[in-house]
């Protein structure tokens, strides 16, 4: 769906982005995750056309972005990190202008428009004047803007920076939705549990260098040198510990508060073995669960000694 | 906008007016458009009123006749409304993409299937559709002139086809600026900087010869002193903008300080040759016969304008109402139709220009 290979961008002396590489396939949501600075912007732009790479590739749905620059745009819905509104311009004004641009025929405007109003919360703004609305609004305005002309590919370039907590868990759910729709989605950030909540993959930029790309879990699994489960029984949880700590498929045992947090090294799928161990041997289990990868936690170690 | 119309618009040019439609959502809407509108009309009826001012003091015209007092009103509401247009069109054109640049709006229509030529001509349909409306606005009191006598309806045919085709120029200048230029100020100030360029350079040069040589029937406007004032004060300005352009231009080649002082040297050996050329003994003064100095007048938007009704004028001027034509006709057509040509040519490069810019800009 989008595949970047050697993606190289100068600014001058500056290396904006150095030889990136990764791969999205349809339906992911892609965490892009990086510093301010890092190359997350620059590497979107050179992904919507609007900058020209000055080395590699990019293709997105199989268009070469500098080669078919308009199949390109047709497929992509971008959202930037900045953006400004036209004054004295209605919302379904706004919509329909975009929609037009994206050559969506006259006659199918009007139930589009209402379709992703609908779908962003904000058919009762339909006919205020876009300048009027709060940030949180022009955003999921901006949101419904990109969606127009329903496209296979967002590019969203820190879409819910400088909003207050509401507004930020409402574009939130929104995206989630999308994701639902299986759109194939590109999100830049630098607020981690927001990504953690949303992608399924991840790639961590610094200094315009791709440090780490992947799956969350598997990168997760891979720090942690396997996949950490958090254990809760009511009896004896010193005993238990100490039995998971001799299993060969549980590489460390330790207690933490008021459970057993472990390091599971065996074959994937096969957790319930362990389950399954501690119910024979007595004990009684209050909750058994693998810990959500905490990609706040996974930046840090990742970019541990990196210069930003 | 109608999907019939839309679809039609786009088979036959090749044109999304979606951008039209847009600019013309924003520019029409609030009391804006309308006061502009209103002070056009009211400074074009202002000047024309004082042109009239003989009648309505009943002097007997300052011993002219009435058909004469009639021209000189209607060659007032022209000039008035030439430097009108150039003032406000500028001001609409040069900031329609350089804003949105500004705004940041750009970025989201640049990923969007809109080509260039789609957003520059866009824009420059609904800013020319602006100056065609104030122009139109103006018909009444070009009517209340006619009625005095001494203005024919061709007179009138060619000053507002000129003044149209001024403000494709006008436009164009605006919207090539705006899509250079990253900012809308600078757009802004640069094409009023090139229009006083224009003004200026093209008095400078024909200028004098113009002034002597101006049929008495035109509306000799430039004294020696306004000239020398203007030029002065002008050329300044023209000076200054010059500076600062070759400076910004040659300023990557050889860094901020020796470009300004090259810029500087530039600027002083144009003076000096132009000096050379204005000097009485030189050669624009020795070389340019009479005869030469109508099509001279062209780089001159006033005496261009002048040189468009001049024509007919002199006629009028040789017969009186009724008379018969003064044989000058033909050559009045051929005048108007080299000049409005000339202005259409130069606003249709600088429109082809501006999309070329735009679509060579990645910001």
């Amino acid at each position: 769906m989008i595949e970047i290979k050697g993606l190289t961008k100068k600014f001058g002396d500056l290396v904006a982005v150095n030889d990136l590489s990764f791969r999205i396939e349809r339906g992911d949501a892609f965490g892009f995750v990086g510093p301010n600075g890092a190359g997350k912007t620059t590497t979107i732009k050179m992904l919507a056309t609007l900058l020209i790479p000055d080395g590699g590739t990019a293709t997105v749905n199989g268009h070469d972005v500098m080669k078919e620059p308009e199949a390109v745009r047709a497929c992509i819905g971008y959202m930037p990190d900045f953006f400004g509104v036209y004054d004295d311009m209605k919302v379904w004004e706004y919509l329909d202008f975009f929609a037009a641009a994206y050559r969506v025929p006259a006659q199918k405007r009007p139930q589009l428009i209402s379709d992703v109003l609908d779908l962003t919360d904000l058919s009762h703004k339909r006919d205020d004047y876009v300048d009027a609305l709060s940030r949180g609004m022009k955003q999921r305005l901006c949101l419904a803007k990109t969606l127009v002309h329903d496209p296979d590919v967002l590019l969203l370039d820190e879409p819910a920076s400088g909003l207050d907590p509401r507004a930020r868990i409402e574009i939130r759910e929104l995206l989630q939705e999308l994701v639902k729709m299986d759109k194939t989605i590109l999100i830049s950030s630098h607020i981690l549990p927001e990504l953690a909540e949303l992608c399924n993959k991840v790639a961590i930029i610094e200094g315009g260098k791709l440090v780490l790309a992947g799956d969350v879990k598997e990168i997760s699994s891979q720090l942690a040198g396997g996949l950490r489960l958090i254990i809760r029984t009511s009896n004896r949880l010193e005993e238990a510990c100490k039995l998971l700590a001799e299993r060969p498929e549980i590489a460390s045992a330790e207690l933490g508060e008021g459970c057993i947090e472990c390091i599971y090294r065996g074959p994937e799928g096969q957790q319930h073995s362990i389950l399954t161990c501690l119910v024979q041997a007595g004990f009684q289990v209050q909750s058994f669960s693998e810990e959500a990868a905490d990609l706040e936690d996974l930046y840090m170690r990742l970019t541990e000694g990196l210069g930003t | 906008m109608n999907t019939a119309l839309e679809g039609a618009l786009y088979r036959a040019f090749h044109l999304n007016p979606c951008v039209a439609v847009h600019e013309l959502r924003m520019r029409m809407r609030g009391w804006r458009p309308f006061g502009v509108l209103l002070a056009y009309s009211c400074i074009a009826c202002g000047a024309v009123l004082i042109a009239l001012i003989p009648i309505t003091l009943g002097q007997r015209y300052f011993g002219r006749e009435l058909f004469q007092v009639g021209r000189i009103a209607f060659a007032t509401l022209a000039h008035t409304q030439l430097t009108l247009i150039m003032l406000i069109l500028p001001a609409y054109a040069a900031g329609a993409i350089a804003l949105e640049r500004e705004k940041r709006t750009l970025e989201m229509l640049r990923v969007s299937l809109v080509t260039p030529f789609d957003v520059v001509t866009g824009k420059l349909i609904v800013v020319l559709a602006f100056g065609a409306v104030l122009l139109v606005s103006s018909l009444p009191v070009a009517a209340w002139c006619m009625m005095l006598g001494g203005v024919a309806p061709d007179e009138v045919f060619y000053s507002y086809s000129y003044l149209l085709m001024v403000a494709l120029f006008v436009t164009g200048l605006g919207m090539l600026l705006s899509a250079f230029m990253k900012r809308s100020t600078g757009a802004v100030v640069a094409t009023y900087g090139i229009l006083i360029a224009i003004g200026v350079l093209s008095l400078v040069v024909p200028g004098t010869l113009l002034i002597r040589t101006m049929p008495t029937g035109g509306p000799a406007a430039f004294g020696p002193v306004a000239a020398f004032g203007g030029t002065l004060v002008l050329g300044l300005i023209t000076g200054w903008l010059g500076f600062l352009l070759l400076r910004a231009l040659l300023q990557r080649l050889l860094g901020r300080n020796r470009a300004g002082l090259a810029a500087l040297l530039a600027i002083l050996v144009v003076l000096v040759w132009m000096w050379y050329l204005m000097r009485p003994s030189g050669a624009v003064f020795q070389g340019i016969e009479n005869s030469q100095v109508p099509w001279l007048m062209v780089f001159n938007p006033y005496a261009a304008l002048s040189s468009v009704m001049g024509g007919a004028f002199a006629q009028f001027v040789a017969r009186g109402p009724g008379g018969p034509p003064a044989g000058g006709a033909a050559l009045t057509l051929v005048i108007w139709a080299v000049i409005t040509g000339i202005y259409l040519l130069a606003g249709a490069a600088l429109w082809a220009g501006a999309v070329r810019v735009f679509a060579r800009r990645r910001d």
